[in-house]
């Protein structure tokens, strides 16, 4: 490993370690907000664009929540730290095209990111591994308050908190729960889950909304309304929804350990021999195998190797947390050899039953 | 070119420097193999970048020969009509004000809001979450649009000592404070 720091943004793989969740990966809340009586930052000239970012990061900075945490303007970053934000936060590619008078202020846990002046003038967004929602988003209400009281929002009675796009005006809220349900993917049964346990407000789609495949076995559940609807509406709506999904989860997990498919079965079995002899592995085929060997490992399939483990493997072989965690530079050739070996060495333990 | 399927790619792809500001959603990945060097780039569907380098020209190079469209427009912001239509970000809070007949039949007809509220007369209240402070005081992005404006008026009076003295307002707002102070 070389000693070189990749990119100007430093690794945080908090809060991604030691998650022993089985299903619920991780949690993701955004509160969107513009500043009152200026233009949004599609519209906006570039000193104002500098003059809001100097005054929101000044601001945001002197927070508790962000106490000793990093202050990054866009055209400081690399693309490897755009990437890096976009695997560590799971945020959408297209939200994060800066320009000039844009940047970030992130926490020193890694776990709260500020976005300045990229879709509105702020975006707060928050990670954790767990499923409290509430806590997540009571977290975030002193940052967000701190901002009001000192510089005001643009509201209107009608609309609420106004955001550039009109989907997320109101609450301004966004919040994901991030679920592996391996069981009924793999027997093509969440599609028929999805159907019967639809509720209005809340939408399942895949990691990525433009994949049509369950990449790394995620359904991502996320609230539709952002208007209409409090913050604790949208937060026990997406409870709610999570809790039937993992509860059929659940059930389906259970079916398969007492009745366990050969097809089930070579799935585990090719993902293990994947994992532990390929010579060069990318990372969407990488984090499918290894979704595969975690639910291998909770149906006992598979030994060798951690939950926790697994779920910290899932970011650390992504491309932009690969490259810092290696502190070299290497070519996109070589990534996928290095990848690869990383694997065998981190899962040299691993054996499989079947 | 094939079309943007993969962004576990190791390979990075940035988009053109003309369209980092492009809010559009990426749809095609645009490879260029010169010698041994491989270079990605993401753009959107209409993007203008691509039909130069597929075909030489832009379609907004032709477009931009064609009078305006004329409609509805936000006298603060200079966003159009049309250009929401296209899937343009809203400019300003204004905004709002302009097009909010229209920005609520896109948020009915895309299912972003809920299904009740189809029923409320024009003007009434959507929002029903968290509401700012209540309480008058003049907000430093207050200040400082007032200050912008001042300092563009002494400018133009080519006042220059006490475009200084504003120019100094503006910074001591917006600046970090030394230690000490």
């Amino acid at each position: 490993m070389g000693n070189e720091q990749i990119g100007a943004i430093p690794l945080f793989m908090e809060p991604w370690l030691q998650n022993t969740n089985p299903i619920w990966l991780g949690t993701t809340l955004t509160l969107a907000r513009n500043l009152d009586k200026f233009l949004f930052p599609n519209q906006l000239k570039p000193d104002p664009q500098k003059q809001i970012f100097n005054l929101l990061s000044n601001l945001l900075i002197q927070q508790k929540a962000f106490a000793g945490g990093v202050v990054k303007r866009s055209d400081e970053c690399q693309p490897v730290d755009r990437d890096y934000l976009i695997e560590h936060f799971f945020l959408p590619p297209q939200q994060m095209q800066g320009s000039h008078g844009s940047g970030f202020v992130l926490n020193s846990n890694g776990n709260l990111l500020a976005s300045i002046n990229l879709d509105n003038h702020l975006m707060i967004h928050k990670i954790d591994k767990d499923g409290q929602l509430e806590k997540h988003y009571q977290a975030m209400l002193p940052v967000e308050e701190a901002v009001e009281r000192n510089l005001g929002f643009a509201f209107s009675n009608r609309f609420g908190y106004l955001t550039a796009l009109p989907e997320m005006a109101g609450c301004g809220l966004k919040a994901k729960a991030l679920l592996q349900l391996s069981a009924l993917i793999h027997t093509q049964e969440l599609t028929g889950v999805l159907e019967k346990e639809a509720k209005e407000g809340v939408e399942a789609f895949p990691l990525f909304k433009d994949h049509s495949d369950w990449t790394l076995d995620i359904v991502v559940v996320e609230n539709r309304y952002c208007l209409g609807i409090t913050e604790e509406g949208i937060l026990s709506s997406i409870r709610m929804f999570a809790e039937k999904l993992i509860d059929s989860e659940q059930k389906k997990r259970a079916e398969i350990q007492s009745k366990p498919s050969n097809e089930l079965k070579d799935k585990v079995s090719r993902a293990f021999a994947v994992l532990k002899h390929s010579y060069q592995i990318d990372a969407k085929e990488a984090m499918n195998a290894l979704s595969l060997i975690k639910l291998g490992v909770l149906l006992g399939w598979v030994s060798g190797v951690d939950v926790p483990l697994l779920n910290e493997l899932f970011f650390r072989i992504r491309r932009a947390h690969f490259l810092k965690m290696s502190g070299e530079n290497i070519s996109p050739e070589a990534l996928l050899h290095r990848r690869a070996e990383f694997i065998q060495k981190k899962l040299e333990k691993l054996s499989c039953s079947l | 070119m094939q079309m943007m399927n993969d962004i576990f790619s190791d390979i990075p792809k940035d988009r053109p420097f003309e369209c980092n500001e492009c809010k559009k959603p990426v749809k095609v990945l645009y490879t260029e193999v010169v010698g041994d060097k491989i270079s990605q780039t993401v753009m959107c569907n209409d993007c203008p970048e691509l039909e130069k380098r597929l075909h030489g020209l832009s379609k907004i190079e032709i477009q931009a020969k064609i009078a305006p469209v004329e409609g509805l427009c936000c006298g603060s912001c200079g966003t159009t009509l049309e250009a929401i239509k296209t899937g343009h970000p809203l400019g300003c809070a204004e905004c709002y004000a302009v097009f909010q007949d229209i920005v609520f039949q896109d948020l009915l007809k895309e299912g972003r809001i809920p299904t009740r509220l189809a029923q409320l007369k024009p003007q009434e209240t959507l929002h029903i979450g968290k509401m700012p402070p209540t309480g008058e005081h003049l907000s430093p992005s207050s200040k400082l649009i007032a200050l912008n404006e001042a300092l563009q008026a002494t400018l133009a009076k080519e006042d220059y000592e006490q475009a200084a003295l504003i120019r100094d307002q503006i910074k001591q707002l917006t600046e970090k404070k030394q230690d000490g102070e």
